[in-house]
């Protein structure tokens, strides 16, 4: 059976009472639970839900762990607020309380930044069972260690998510898609570069490398749309074919990024963070006289303003990663279970993070980070 | 301790290795003038090599150190302990790397937070945090401090632009976090040490995010008949969707030192004024700036500026940028908070203050980003006056009291240090603590950096003057 607390408090009884377990949310990156070891009992954050906090004024909403990004998104929107990191999965169903655990940002992290950026408060389970503060609940502030930030992307491994405070902002009042078509991935990361590098303001910016398409998005005043799109255009070559997609078409490809169905349905999913121009050093072939010698590294898109790769778990592409030395997190495995968490160069083992684990999870009551 | 030094002294040569009490002098305070402590050595490091040699020193002979980048907290996180030794880091003031494909720089902690900026603006990039202190402080007290500045709110603060670190813990172990990019996977090693105010060890090595330069900036000052009314018009500000730059506010008594000391020009009379600045594209900024006005005209100013261009800009910073030295000036000594509060209690908190200051008859001057709700209330007091210091040490206490009572923090970007290790309990409970100290402890078994900084309990050192800093009183810097 699976444990399914209703409240913080309720979470750190059930913690306490188990030997071993795992926070999980909605199963949305179904790899992150898989690869912990049966023994480690599974507690749902299905009934930790709600918003507890709210203050558009402030520019912070406090939710449970277990909430769904899509209602926190609807509530955030009837005030004209919104997560400016487009946390991924929100249809599929994924709980902010594994967003934050698997260190998830969609395209909008292009412009005002990661999920890192945002999340300034949490409450969480540690490994002796007690309900712990980090952060706080305003926009600025400086006292003590940033738990916050250290908890994203824990996996669930160094605590269990309770609560957590976000920081939002006011939702653009209008936005516009662009498609430059016929772009190499090799141009497309030096375009991504240029771009990145001026002040045109991108809201995001995505490449699909077998599509050879850089997508890319304005967002602002419904008013400065028009005039902004045409200094991008003018940025642009001639040799490129740029268009303006209709609103419903725009938002449809967004919305396939942030949920993925460009796979294949249930096809493994992995998430490589790679430095702004590093889709450079890995696609060095695609697109030039080379390109027969490229291996098939399979499905991929380049995201968040080129600093991470979506992509599947191929082997070719698994190869390349181990000899440009970037490791990815396999999201989803073949089936559920990929066997591991990591994928490409093996992760560093460093003593200080033996003893960090050690320091918020002294009797290893949560699965191991490795 | 002897043989330490004697092995201390085969690292360094005897000119980069301060032990002359007259040398030492220089080292003994940071920006919290109100305490003094003589360490044992100063050791100058060049390289990296010297200051990894000097940690595992330390860890081998439990010596504390303390990392000094420009010594401008404000907090007595930089405060050498008397049994330890200084590890000064402005020589380790490289660039290493300026990479502008991938919109990052890779420098040494030694570097100043404004020469970032400055290697990066041909490129139209820029270092994003700016604390007033940015031409003097080493981005590797920004990293300790996880310092902010004027926009923070739009911007974040320094952890938002640090994508990645080399540091040597204070074990002695050299470790890399992270990287290149603005995405990372597994827990966020960077976003822990950020912030950790040199309780964790040394940094070395510190990536930076470059971030382009607004095109366009659009800054308005409004004078208005009272504090409130300045409140109100910011909380009118944020609830109408814009999200400005940076968004200010100075009291009557900032505006008036301001104007003696920079003659910076604001509405005569105001009680308070605010500024407001948008940055964007600038079709973006034409779009806001109608907005604003309209905003702007319904808050009831009794007056309004719009800086019609850089020249005019830089003069409405400029009041801005000197308030805190000038109102210093009004009075031989002073002490500077940087609590926080929800902004929707900006002017319920001011109230407040100002009633805590009559009652305990001390002026308080207050200059705040308005934006994010930090306050700087300034107290006021001349040491040479019995009790005067204990009064305003006292008053500094309820005012940090009333940021935790009202929901916010003790501290905004100054960080807790020495000055308010024992409000940490009244913000955090026993357990939140515990962790803390379990994570200083994993990477600090011994404590031997920084001691005695951050958590409450230690002994308290010794008591000197208050006042400005040596550079502010040289007109060199200003602080916020
Ligand atoms: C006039 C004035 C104005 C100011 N304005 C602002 C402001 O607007 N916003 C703001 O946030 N702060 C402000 N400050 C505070 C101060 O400037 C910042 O905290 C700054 O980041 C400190 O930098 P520093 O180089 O002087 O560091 P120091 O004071 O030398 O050291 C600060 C802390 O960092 C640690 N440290 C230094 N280098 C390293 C390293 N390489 N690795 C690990 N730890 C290290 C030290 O041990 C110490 O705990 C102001 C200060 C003054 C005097």
């Amino acid at each position: 059976m699976t444990l399914e607390p209703d409240s913080p408090d309720a979470l750190a009884d059930c913690i306490r009472a188990a030997p071993h377990c795992l926070a999980v949310g909605a199963g949305t990156k179904p790899n992150l639970a898989a690869t912990a070891p049966e023994k480690f009992r599974r507690v749902s954050t299905r009934r930790l839900t709600g918003i507890v906090d709210y203050e558009p004024s402030e520019f912070t909403v406090t939710v449970r762990a277990g909430t769904p990004v899509a209602e926190i998104e609807s509530v955030l929107a009837a005030e004209g607020q919104y997560l400016p990191f487009d946390p991924p999965l929100a249809r599929a169903g994924a709980t902010i309380g594994g967003t934050v655990a698997a260190g998830l940002s969609g395209s909008g992290a292009c412009r005002f930044g990661p999920i890192r950026d945002f999340l300034i408060g949490v409450r969480f389970v540690d490994g002796e069972g007690r309900l712990v503060t980090g952060g706080g609940k305003v926009v600025k502030n400086a006292a003590g260690f940033d738990l916050p930030k250290f908890l994203i992307g824990s996996l669930g491994r160094l605590g269990a998510l309770a609560e957590l405070t976000f920081k939002v902002f006011p939702k653009p009042e209008a936005s516009v898609t662009f498609a430059i078509q016929r772009m190499a991935p090799f141009n497309a990361a030096r375009l991504l570069n240029r771009i990145g590098r001026s002040s045109l303001d991108l809201d995001a910016m995505a490449c699909d490398p077998e599509g050879e398409i850089l997508w890319g998005r304005l967002a602002g005043n419904e008013s400065a749309l028009e005039k902004r799109l045409e200094r991008v255009r003018s940025e642009i070559q001639r040799e490129y074919e740029f268009t303006v997609t209709t609103p419903e078409a725009g938002a449809r490809f967004w919305e396939s990024l942030r949920e993925f169905t460009w796979l294949p349905p249930k096809s493994p999913l992995v998430k490589i963070p790679i430095p702004i121009g590093g889709g450079a050093e890995i696609e060095p072939l695609k697109g030039t006289r080379f390109d027969h010698l490229w291996p098939h590294p399979g499905p991929r898109f380049y995201d968040l303003g080129g600093n991470v790769i979506w992509a599947t778990t191929a082997s070719e592409l698994e190869k390349f990663l181990q000899i440009r030395n970037f490791t990815g997190l396999i999201l989803r495995g073949h089936g559920e279970s990929a066997h591991s968490l990591w994928f490409g160069a093996p992760r560093p083992e460093t003593a200080i993070a033996r003893a960090l684990k050690h320091a918020l999870d002294p009797h290893d009551r949560f699965p191991p980070l490795t | 301790m002897a043989s330490f030094l004697k092995q201390l002294e085969a690292l360094f040569p005897a000119d980069r290795l301060l032990v002359d009490p007259v040398h030492l002098a220089a080292y003994e305070s940071d920006g919290l003038t109100a305490y003094r402590a003589t360490p044992r050595a100063v050791a100058i490091p060049e390289t990296a090599e010297e200051v990894v040699d000097a940690v595992r020193l330390c860890a081998e002979h439990g010596v504390p150190f303390v990392a000094r980048g420009s010594g401008t907290s404000l907090s007595g996180g930089s405060l050498p302990v008397e049994e330890g030794i200084v590890i000064a880091l402005n020589r380790l003031n490289r660039i290493l790397k300026l990479d502008f494909d991938s919109h990052v720089a890779i420098v040494e902690p030694g570097v100043l937070n404004l020469q970032v900026t400055q290697a990066a603006l041909p490129h139209g990039l820029h270092f994003a945090p700016d604390p007033s202190s940015q031409q003097i402080c080493t981005i590797g007290g920004n990293v300790a401090f996880n310092s902010g500045g004027a926009h923070c709110l739009r911007h974040g603060m320094t952890s938002n632009h640090v994508l990645g670190l080399r540091a040597v813990l204070a074990t002695g172990e050299v470790v890399q976090f992270d990287g290149a990019s603005r995405e990372r996977i597994g827990p966020d090693f960077t976003g822990l040490f950020v912030g950790c105010e040199g309780l964790f060890g040394i940094a070395l090595e510190i990536t930076l995010r470059l971030t382009p330069r607004a095109e366009c900036f659009h800054t308005v000052l409004a004078g208005y008949e009272s504090l409130e009314a300045a409140g109100d018009a910011v909380a009118s500000v944020v609830a109408s969707g814009l999200l400005p730059g940076a968004m200010e506010i100075m009291d009557r008594l900032a505006i008036q030192a301001a104007e003696a000391s920079v003659k910076c020009g604001y509405p005569e009379n105001a009680e308070a004024v605010m500024i407001v600045e948008l940055e964007g594209p600038r079709e973006e900024v034409a779009a806001d700036r109608e907005k604003l006005a309209a905003l702007v005209e319904a808050s009831r100013p009794a007056e309004v500026r719009v800086a019609r261009d850089d020249a005019e800009r830089a003069a409405i910073w400029k009041g801005r940028k000197s308030a805190f030295s000038a109102v210093g000036r009004l009075s031989p000594d002073f002490i500077v908070q940087d609590g926080v509060v929800p902004r929707k209690r900006l002017g319920e908190a001011l109230r407040r203050i100002g009633a805590m200051s009559r009652e305990a008859g001390l002026r308080v001057a207050n200059v705040f980003h308005a934006g994010d709700g930090n306050l700087h209330p300034l107290i006021l007091y001349d040491g040479r006056e019995p009790g005067a210091l204990d009064r305003a040490e006292a008053l500094a206490g309820r005012i940090l009291r009333l940021c935790i009572e009202m929901g916010g923090s003790i501290t905004g970007e100054h960080g807790i240090g020495v000055e308010k290790r024992d409000y940490l309990p009244e913000q955090f409970g026993p357990d939140d603590i515990d962790v803390m100290r379990r994570i200083r402890l994993a990477f600090d078994p011994d404590e031997i950096a920084n001691r005695g900084k951050m958590f409450p309990g230690a002994e308290a050192p010794a008591l000197s003057q208050h006042g400005l800093h040596p550079l502010e009183k040289a007109g060199v810097i200003s602080r916020e």
